[in-house]
């Protein structure tokens, strides 16, 4: 009987509580018989991706954060591979918190030639001559910046410290080698401004990487040839830079794309990532694999 | 006012060495051991740094000076990032590192030709206590590729050189199926994809 008590208190303060009718509180605290630990304490609401945004009763005003990684990588580049490992770390840490994206460019990026796969793309170099990037492997995360591999760990959880206004969806099904995709974005507070990005990433691709051997072993360098490529970006979607959008509070914006898949591309590989970004650096951001 | 030594100096507790962490004996080494490594052909430099004796706290960044290169890029990963110089010139000081006493760290610097020719460039190790810095060491590094001929294109004896079905005629390296490969040091090998 105190439990359902105790059930029906709560439930009825959450239903309140985003209504300012504050003043029920101080009777609500006068029953004596809730326990200490189970006072209502009021906490912003955070969810991600939820499916209750259409819940008139809640008022939900941000969502966790997903971090964006974009790793500039190149298949010459005998250290990026120590910047991969640093990404496998956090993946096992934060898992689907965090979007990593292989771009491969630049002056250590590798086009391909008769014998050796290449998985560099003139897309990867317009991205490093745009964020003007010095070095590989190096990375912007959330686009805050270049940050160098040794610091990623570190910018990553300071950036999933914050929350974001922003909550998306996205899907993507694959049908007669062509794939549907479609996102939704939702603003949960205030209006946003900014760039709707999508890009095709792909797992499992085996290409020659230079690298350490062992990877910690500054002073041995081979080719590998049976080196396993994840999130490497293929394309963009919708344009290199994206295309505008505007949100309003609680006024999703919902697109579809069509997109054929590339002859040179494992379609049960692929995913989908879409994000957000404008001047302040990347506002949210999503991944899903292709269904088939 | 920074002095600066030759390489086969300990200068300032560092030298420059080769893998095994022997000190070079000149100042200028050649290089010309071409070799393919599948992204195209590369001229290593084989060169390491050694923290000879330099005491605890000290640390070392690397800088190029490109002064001739006929064509290419050359590339330098150290202490845990690479570039790529595709212009002669002095170019930006690598980030300091700490090396163990005893240690040898390779530089992984190497010059890239795209045709023959050749590159001399310039590699200083500046040595730093904290911030101050306590000196340099330079050794010079010429890379050869072709036409100056001192050494041939090392072969990469494992590459193949040619496939052949099994009535002999000549098909296209890496085709499926079974196939008989001649590799680059002679032998023959039955190969199935």
């Amino acid at each position: 009987m105190e439990i359902k008590i105790l059930y029906k208190v709560k439930q009825t303060a959450k239903r309140l509580l985003p209504f300012g009718l504050l003043t029920v509180l101080p009777i609500l605290s006068a029953c004596d018989h809730i326990d200490e630990n189970d006072r209502l304490i009021y906490v912003e609401p955070v969810v991600q991706n939820d499916s209750t945004l259409t819940d008139s009763t809640k008022t939900i005003t941000s969502t966790l954060r997903t971090v964006l990684l974009e790793d500039f990588t190149g298949q010459m580049c005998v250290n990026c591979p120590k910047g991969t490992e640093v990404i496998k770390q956090l993946q096992d840490d934060y898992a689907e918190r965090l979007v990593a994206v292989g771009i491969h460019g630049g002056p250590l990026g590798f086009k391909g030639n008769a014998t050796t796969i290449g998985l560099a793309t003139d897309l990867g170099d317009k991205y490093y001559d745009s964020w003007q990037l010095e070095y590989q492997p190096v990375g912007l995360i959330d686009r805050h910046g270049a940050v160098n591999y040794t610091d990623w760990v570190t910018e990553v959880r300071k950036e999933m410290a914050k929350t974001s206004s922003i909550s998306m969806e996205l899907e993507a099904t694959l049908n007669d080698n062509q794939i549907t995709i479609i996102t939704k974005a939702t603003s949960l507070e205030g209006t946003y401004d900014g760039q709707l990005q999508l890009w095709v990433l792909e797992d499992s691709i085996t290409a020659t990487q230079k690298r350490h051997d062992p990877i910690d072993n500054d002073n041995v360098t081979i080719s590998d040839k049976n080196y396993l490529h994840n999130h490497v970006l293929r394309c963009a979607v919708n344009g290199s830079w994206g295309e505008s959008i505007h949100l309003n509070t609680n006024d999703p914006i919902v697109k579809t794309y069509p997109l054929t898949v590339d002859a040179a591309w494992e379609a049960s590989h692929l995913s989908i990532v879409a994000f957000l970004y404008n001047n302040s650096g990347v506002e949210q951001a999503i991944k899903t694999k292709v269904k088939e | 006012m920074i002095a600066t030594v030759t390489a086969q100096e300990a200068g300032y507790g560092f030298a420059f060495t080769d893998k095994a962490g022997n000190a070079y004996s000149t100042n200028t080494i050649t290089c010309n051991q071409a070799e393919d490594d599948g992204f195209g052909i590369v001229v290593p430099s084989g060169l390491y740094i050694k923290n000879v004796d330099a005491n605890e706290g000290t640390t070392v960044a690397i800088q190029a000076n490109i002064i001739k290169m006929d064509n290419g890029k050359v590339q330098l990963c150290f202490p845990v990032n690479c570039v790529s110089y595709s212009n002669t010139g002095e170019q930006q000081m690598t980030e300091k590192t700490a090396i163990e006493k005893g240690e040898v760290k390779n530089l992984q610097t190497e010059w890239l030709p795209e045709a023959e020719g050749a590159c001399t460039v310039i590699y200083t190790a500046t040595v730093f206590s904290g911030i101050t810095k306590k000196g340099t060491i330079a050794i010079t590094v010429n890379y050869q590729y072709g036409t100056t001929g001192i050494s041939a294109t090392t072969v990469n004896h494992m590459k193949p050189q040619a496939t052949f079905d099994l009535s002999g005629r000549r098909l296209t390296i890496g085709k499926r199926g079974l196939s008989i490969v001649r590799m680059a040091d002679g032998t023959v090998r039955k190969i199935v994809k």
